[in-house]
């Protein structure tokens, strides 16, 4: 037998045990700002991997810098970085060749109460709960993936190392801390995003960033001091509509100015205004060009007399699709081969902790969670055949790779 | 020498030997925290200014505040908080003065400033001027009407048959709950008198700008960035055009002043902004210009752009324009004298603020405002009045209601296209 059969079909008699992995996750509420929450989630994939022989510990990122920390509390506000949850690092030696790097995330998007208001369910093929599918779903395909590879004795890589992140919903500014360091010592790096639009892989990631841009004016009773007011949001509204027409889908760049606020009262000149904006470029060079543009289209003299400051930053270098992205997906492909399934490669214009290893030039695969949708609503949920079938993916290309499907 | 002359003076220095109650009175009123919709603070100073009345032989009473209109209104003025937000006003009527007519006195004890305001910037005088939260907005005027009757009262002028004292307790709400009560008093008087600040060229207002606030909804698609890029259409972006086009409005030489002064909209930096809404204050300098700008304002918010984007327009003038009529010269006339006779000049002129004083004028009762302390940087950290003319103006208040009371018309030829 095949070792992509044995491992299949190790899996397919673990189904069961997955999905209740898949339930236990799922009920803990573990929005990043709910530190016992995420610890919890930690705790349980620490216990399914050291069955499985692996070494786990803690780890804690770093603050940023002080001239950086707005981005802190920018991500998520009124969280204190201090109170964060570990971040868990899971180890352990093989026989075969590479070191392979596993990534996934504790947090979830969903506000604390989540469970609760949108408890987990079964319904026909797929199984409903919140972070469900971003990524609860794929930390049970990694945690088995790797469960597989020591029940069936199959060869795996030299080291493996998971990497699970705190704060991937606040921008893992913390967790950037624990990743880089286990990527610069891999071989090839897969995160466990959920696959999208009906079971893609992502061979690319978006470079992101956030801005903030305020307008500082002067303030003026609309009426007797008009013409000695400066109207920050007349200002702030001719640069948003600048910043817009930076998008450029045919080249990847998304802007959005997704909040704005000002003034505080109709007949007063408004002396402050504030947008936030979500940038998403294809890499560097896009970034680079975006990044300049907004800081000429923040220091244009719109309303003379405003003064505008910019805070900008990316927090995700994103992924670049290499030659060596080529070949891991041929390796993937032929994985999925064995295992009788087929998959696509998308490009994808989001970005999550797999954004830290692309500058590193480590060869990664995204998506390679459970088939999923509806994230971030009352309709997240993942496709339950596709806990197994990922799962058997992951270990079948890691089990390729340690016995030098690379070389 | 005219008999109204001499009253003037003795009005005049009647109030020049009660200035340091004057100012006492204001320092009190002024810590007083009286922001429209908090309550407590505005029915306290309700309170003390009702005893004050009273005690000058006033039978007072207290008047409930109106429900606004429409639910956009209440929003807007009061944070949806409803007519129940609002103090009831005071209405303080005195009969028995030896002289004709009714005279409507008006001043609001609300500020414009945000709760809590008093104590981080209290009360102080410095270098001749009184500073503090509404100092000029218009404690100084809310002290100007009272000590004006008492004067009258105490120095035994001929004065007014009846004098109606209103202090309303929402003007920097729109007057949306007290409208209906001062357009009913102004309907009973035959002159309307409100102590808004003078001009801070020492000037009383004789016309005043017709007043509108525009609030402005846009609803867009909400979508994620990074997936619905194609579906999603940003309500920041609608509004962020309709502001630019709307400020393009803006026309001092031709009497249109608008400023978009608040926006708010969008829930998260990824996602197109489902819901987006900008307020605006518009002032135009006659009925005329209104027409148009109403016209321009509807066709600005109607604009689909970006497409898939749809706006809801709400406007309302709720202070007509206060135009300048013959009754405004013989006023500014009256105001002239009396200011001569107190030895110093005070003109006439019009500006873009609008006041009650508009919706008294909207009556067809002949109105001046401005005749509260002279002052400056309204709802800012700096707002002042000039402390000599907390009397002088109290005193010039006195001098007009007596000056009417006798069927007095300016006997001096006043320039006065010189005044507008």
């Amino acid at each position: 037998m095949s070792a992509a059969s044995t491992i299949r079909k190790y899996l397919d008699s673990q189904a069961p045990a997955m999905l209740a992995l898949v339930e236990e996750l799922v009920r803990i509420d573990s929005y990043a700002a709910v530190r016992d929450g995420v610890d919890a989630v930690g705790n349980v994939l620490c216990r399914e991997l050291e069955a499985a022989g692996y070494t786990t510990e803690r780890a804690r990122g770093r603050r940023l810098p002080p001239e950086q920390r707005w981005l802190e509390e920018f991500m998520l506000p009124g969280l204190d970085f201090e109170r964060l949850a570990d971040h868990r690092v899971a180890r352990k030696r093989g026989s075969g060749r590479g070191r392979a790097l596993i990534l996934g995330d504790m947090d979830t998007a969903f506000l604390p109460g989540g469970p609760q208001r949108f408890p987990f369910r079964v319904e026909g093929a797929r199984a409903y709960g919140p972070g469900i599918a971003d990524m609860k779903g794929g930390l049970t395909v990694g945690v088995w993936a790797l469960r597989a590879l020591a029940a069936t004795g199959v060869e795996a890589p030299g080291e493996t190392v998971c990497v699970f992140s705190a704060d991937e919903q606040a921008g893992s500014l913390s967790a950037r801390h624990v990743i880089e360091p286990a990527a610069r010592q891999a071989d090839w790096a897969f995160c466990l995003e959920c696959a999208r639009d009906g079971g893609n892989l992502m061979g690319s990631r978006a470079q992101i960033g956030v801005a903030r841009l305020d307008v500082e004016g002067r303030e003026a009773h609309a009426g007797s001091a008009y013409a000695k007011g400066v109207n920050a949001i007349e200002a702030i509204a001719r640069k948003i509509t600048a910043i817009h027409a930076l998008t450029d889908p045919a080249r990847e760049i998304f802007l959005n100015v997704g909040t704005v606020s000002g003034g505080w009262r109709r007949s007063v000149v408004p002396g402050h205004a504030s947008i936030t904006i979500d940038i998403r470029t294809s890499g560097p060079d896009t970034w680079a060009e975006v990044e300049a543009a907004l800081r000429r289209i923040a220091a244009r003299d719109d309303v003379p007399g405003s003064k505008p400051s910019l805070l900008i930053a990316t927090h995700r270098p994103g992924v670049p699709w290499t030659k060596h992205t080529d070949r891991l997906i041929a390796i993937a492909r032929e994985a999925g081969g064995e295992l009788g399934f087929d998959f696509g490669v998308a490009r994808s214009p989001a970005a999550g902790s797999s954004a830290f290893v692309g500058p590193l030039d480590v060869p990664c695969l995204d998506g390679m969670g459970p088939t999923g949708g509806g994230l971030m609503t009352d309709e997240e949920h993942v496709v339950i055949p596709t806990l197994t079938e990922r799962a058997a993916l992951l270990a079948t290309i890691l089990h390729k790779l340690a016995t030098g499907a690379w070389q | 020498m005219s008999v109204t002359a001499d009253a003037t003076r003795r009005l005049r220095a009647w109030m020049a030997d009660h200035e340091r109650e004057m100012i006492d009175l204001l320092a009190e009123i002024v810590n007083l925290d009286t922001s429209t919709l908090n309550r407590d603070g505005v029915e306290r100073l309700a309170g003390l200014m009702s005893t004050r009345l009273r005690a000058l032989g006033f039978s007072v009473e207290r008047f409930a505040p109106t429900p606004p209109r429409e639910d956009w209104v209440n929003n807007a003025f009061l944070d949806g908080r409803g007519a129940e937000a609002i103090a009831p006003g005071v209405l303080a009527r005195l009969g028995g003065g030896s002289g004709q007519g009714r005279l409507l006195l008006l001043a609001h004890l609300d500020t414009a400033f945000p709760p809590g305001e008093p104590s981080r910037t209290p009360f102080r005088i410095a270098g001749g001027r009184a500073y503090g939260p509404a100092v000029a907005d218009m404690k100084g005027g809310v002290v100007g009407v009272l000590f004006a009757c008492r004067a009258l009262l105490e120095t035994g002028v001929a004065r007014p048959a009846e004098i109606t004292v209103v202090y309303d307790t929402d003007e920097q709400a729109g007057t949306v709950c007290s409208r209906a009560l001062i357009e009913a008093e102004a309907r009973r008087a035959d002159w309307g008198l409100v102590t808004e600040s003078g001009r801070s060229g020492g000037q009383v207002v004789g016309q005043r700008a017709g007043l509108a606030m525009g609030e402005l909804i846009v609803e867009g698609v909400e979508a994620h960035l990074g997936t619905g890029y194609r579906e999603g259409r940003s309500a920041i972006d609608a509004i962020c055009r309709k502001v630019t086009a709307l400020h393009a409005l803006h026309d001092p030489d031709k009497g249109v002043l608008l400023n978009v002064g608040e926006i708010a909209g969008g829930t998260r930096r990824n996602l197109f902004a489902a819901h987006a809404v900008a307020r605006m204050d518009v002032r135009v300098v006659d009925a005329t210009t209104w027409e148009r700008v109403q016209r321009q304002i509807e066709t600005i918010a109607a604009a689909e752009e970006p497409r898939g984007t749809r706006a809801t327009l709400h406007l309302w003038q709720h202070r007509p324009p206060m135009p300048w009529t013959a009754a405004t010269d013989g006023l500014a006339a009256l105001v002239a004298e009396a200011a001569a006779a107190m030895g110093t000049r005070i003109d006439t002129i019009p500006t873009m603020g609008g006041s009650d004083a508009n919706l008294i004028a909207a009556q067809g009762t002949p109105a001046l405002c401005g005749l509260g302390p002279v002052g400056g940087a309204v709802m800012t950290r700096d707002e002042y009045i000039e402390l000599p003319t907390l009397a002088e103006r109290a005193a010039l208040v006195a001098a007009l209601a007596h000056a009417l009371s006798l069927g007095t018309t300016a006997t001096q030829t006043t320039t006065l296209q010189s005044l507008r």
